[in-house]
């Protein structure tokens, strides 16, 4: 029995207001009992290095410094003894307002030596939510007590919220709001971003950059702040709600749900601060502190059921290093030479129900299908890599299981071939996929993974197989995982 | 007895049958039931012809995860639970008892065990995939198989000749078919893993030899599948023990060159082959002829295959 692998992962977070990096170490194991067939998972997640909490270099309010931000990161990998080429996976998550400032790009490229092989650059609100829910703990805590949390990461300039049911990733949806729209020093009033701007004219107030605001003032911009912060857990929106949104509000889940808090918002809101008076709340030279308190007192929110995270202001960041890496089911049909594979869209194809007297009729529709997403996705021009996403939910016969491989053999017929097959399916057909077309496409290198479930739109990133080509570890870059 | 009577007497019955969930009524008379209730008095009702005195079928997946268990504090959380095993958790209770439900459950998964063990083998389905039939010492049926297992390990002398005379010698891969303790568990995945075992080993260029089914069968005889035929890999695809309301579980146990005297801890096994929850029968023939070239390659399997691992590395 082989043993156990190891692999280095990072996670670098960098945010509106902080940078931040965390090195894991990943067991990956035999986890079946002795007569199942194997099965290959992460069994352990182990924090080998955790960075001071930085602040993000600036050149100014709206630019992120890329060689300063670039040798912050040098100078926190050599503080963990870890080479760049050490590291196999990972993520770079370039967060909230920042991921929409137009240096985004020059940041990536300065830091690009940093990041290993298969390390993965995510940015955009909706993943952003998940990979705080997940470092948070919250997938975890949803998973162990067989119910649906809602993790609430609030940094500095967003808030993502994102659903977990029993472990699996839900929804997530994203608003711009977070504890930096205003920036204080020593009681008085430095700076006022857009949507700090947009808070204040609608409290009534009038603010502006030199002020030296009361409590109440600021308080009435926080709560304010709650008041969105309610609608972002609900699913809910208004007229004033919808102009904070980055994403469409999540649908409204049962209600038996648990909330949990994290980013930096979060650590104050379970250890809060105590506050009497404007200095106090400047801590950090902003108002979060007392958005904090004010998510603290609002009655809407105080109404769910509270947990306390496992990790609050550094959940994306140990997301991003522990969480984003999965692997395939174990019994799999991987022609290695093409591997790793980048970026590569799944194309999903809704399989008709089989039916067990009319064969003709299911391959023609399967034929139907796989046309319709060719279209879609205009394959046949592009000729670039794509993995088809089999959507089906039965077991299958050994000749549905021949039907299905056949059609997508003849599908391919069309397509160069150089192209590879790539297919990803849900259930656990891969092994028996993969003997059945390998005899129908010639020298057509195929790769047929199982046992994770992708969407429409999606972009998967592939690595090199572990544990003797048992296994490839995937990084699916827009949601739901399954496993 | 006046007809009046009688009538009140069902209508009665009825509605505290309906009140259980123990009766499909058609929905005319539910809502004559629901009236007769708001009304608070019994009214007459013509006993339709499309009245079903009967429960659902208690064991599917939907109905096994519906709770018995009245006012959880989270329901949701409940069904969650309940899906996560097999044990009969939030079945709830009627005082010091189980529930109609529960026990009607309980005894429809006892009866599915109990046919799984004492039904035969389709011979259609033999014959749909070429498989003769041999018997293995047990000469008394059932009860003598159960009480017997040493019996059902050995071939009987009849078996061993025909074997002899009809099967292919040394293939590369010997398929056989026992029926083990479920009838079921063959009937059910036969059909599905039989083709992905033989074209798989055809596209790798293992050869095979000529499967068999063996009636009454225990795994050990794969010892004396060993000794007349020579292959080098035995695969056996036998029913395993049904569990409560669990009957098409199956198993392949493989062997490299088995011979008498040969223990479990010479096999390779592959358990709990199923649709739905457990190694479905094509992923499982797909991974068993992997695992029949690994053994071939070692040439060797279980624990000394283990072994001979281990020190390579």
């Amino acid at each position: 029995m082989a043993g156990d692998r190891q692999i280095i992962s990072v996670g670098i977070d960098i945010g509106t207001t902080t940078t931040q990096v965390i090195f894991s170490r990943l067991s990956v194991m035999e986890i079946a009992r002795p007569g199942q067939i194997p099965r290959i998972d992460i069994a352990n997640r182990e924090i080998i290095y955790t960075s001071d909490i930085n602040f993000t270099p600036l050149i100014d309010d709206s630019t992120i410094d890329a060689a300063r931000t670039s040798a912050l990161l040098e100078s926190e990998f050599r503080q963990a003894g870890i080479q760049p080429q050490q590291v196999e996976t990972g993520a770079v998550i370039i967060t909230g307002e920042t991921a929409r400032k137009q240096n985004a790009d020059q940041v990536l490229n300065a830091i690009s030596q940093l990041a290993g092989e298969f390390v993965v650059t995510i940015a955009g609100p909706n993943l952003e939510g998940m990979i705080a829910g997940r470092g948070s703990g919250a997938a975890a805590y949803s998973r162990k007590h067989f119910t649906t949390v809602i993790n609430l990461d609030i940094g500095g300039g967003s808030a993502n919220c994102a659903v977990f049911r029993q472990g699996e990733y839900i929804a997530s949806s994203a608003m711009r709001f977070g504890g930096r729209v205003i920036e204080m020093d020593n009681g008085r009033i430095t700076q006022i971003n857009r949507v700090g701007q947009m808070l204040i004219e609608e409290c009534g107030l009038r603010l502006y950059p030199g002020d030296k605001p009361d409590l109440n003032q600021l308080k009435a911009i926080t709560d304010r702040m709650a008041e969105l912060t309610n609608h972002l857990a609900a699913g809910s929106t208004n007229f004033h709600a919808e102009k904070y949104y980055q994403t469409p509000p999540i649908q409204p889940v049962s209600k038996n749900h648990c909330l949990m808090l994290s980013g930096g918002i979060g650590y104050y809101f379970y250890d809060p601060l105590n506050i009497r008076n404007v200095v106090d709340i400047n801590l950090h030279g902003d108002i979060g502190p007392l958005l904090a308190e004010s998510l603290r007192m609002n009655v809407g929110l105080m109404d769910h059921q509270i947990i306390r995270p496992s990790e609050t202001q550094r959940a994306t960041v140990l997301g991003a290093s522990s969480q984003t890496v999965t692997l395939s089911g174990s019994t799999i049909w991987a022609d290695s030479s093409i591997l790793p594979l980048k970026n590569i869209p799944i194309v999903r194809v809704e399989l008709p129900e089989f039916s067990a007297d009319n064969p003709q009729e299911t391959g023609g529709q399967i034929q139907r299908e796989l046309k319709l997403a060719a279209q879609r996705w205009d394959l046949q021009s592009n000729l670039v890599n794509f993995a088809l996403s089999l959507d089906f939910d039965q077991a299958l016969d050994y000749d549905q299981m021949v039907l299905l491989s056949t059609k997508m053999a003849e599908f391919m017929q069309n397509l160069p071939a150089t192209l590879p097959l790539i297919v990803v399916t849900r259930r656990d057909y891969a092994r028996v996929i993969g003997q059945t077309i390998k005899n129908l496409v010639g020298s057509r290198p195929i790769l047929i993974i199982d046992q994770v479930g992708l969407s429409e739109g999606d972009y998967i990133d592939i690595g090199i197989p572990l544990m003797d080509g048992r296994v490839v570890p995937l990084v699916v870059k827009t949601l739901v995982f399954s496993h | 007895m006046s007809d009046d009577h009688i009538d009140e007497l069902i209508e009665a019955v009825l509605r505290q049958l309906k009140a259980e969930g123990l009766v499909a009524s058609s929905s005319n008379l539910r809502s004559q039931a629901d009236n007769s209730q708001t009304a608070g008095s019994h009214t007459h009702t013509n006993i339709s012809a499309d009245l079903v005195i009967d429960s659902d079928d208690p064991t599917t997946s939907m109905q096994r995860i519906i709770p018995g268990l009245e006012n959880a504090a989270d329901q949701d959380a409940l069904v969650m639970l309940m899906e996560t095993t097999t044990a009969r958790i939030g079945v709830g209770r009627a005082g010091y008892r189980p529930k109609t439900k529960t026990l009607q459950l309980f005894q429809s998964d006892f009866a599915i065990s109990q046919d799984a063990l004492y039904r035969e083998v389709d011979p259609v389905l033999l014959q749909k995939f070429d498989l003769f039939q041999v018997e293995t010492m047990i000469t008394e049926g059932k009860e003598q198989y159960l009480l017997r297992p040493d019996l059902g390990r050995k071939l009987s002398s009849e078996a061993m000749a025909l074997i002899k005379s009809r099967c292919v010698k040394r293939a590369n891969i010997q398929i056989c078919v026992g029926d083990g303790l479920s009838a079921t568990a063959i009937e059910v995945n036969i059909p599905k893993i039989m083709p992905v075992l033989i074209s798989g080993c055809q596209s790798v260029g293992l050869s095979l030899g000529t499967p068999f089914f063996i009636h009454h069968c225990r795994v050990g005889v794969m010892n004396d599948i060993g000794d007349i035929l020579e292959p080098d890999v035995v695969i056996l695809l036998i029913g395993e023990r049904p569990g409560l309301g669990r009957a098409e579980s199956m198993s392949a146990y493989m062997a490299f060159q088995p011979r008498s005297g040969d223990t479990d801890a010479d096999r390779e096994v592959i358990c709990n082959i199923f649709d739905n929850g457990g190694t479905n029968p094509l992923e499982a023939g797909a991974y068993a002829v992997q695992l029949a070239q690994t053994m071939m390659k070692n040439r060797g399997s279980g624990v000394k295959m283990r072994l001979s691992k281990d020190s390579e590395r």
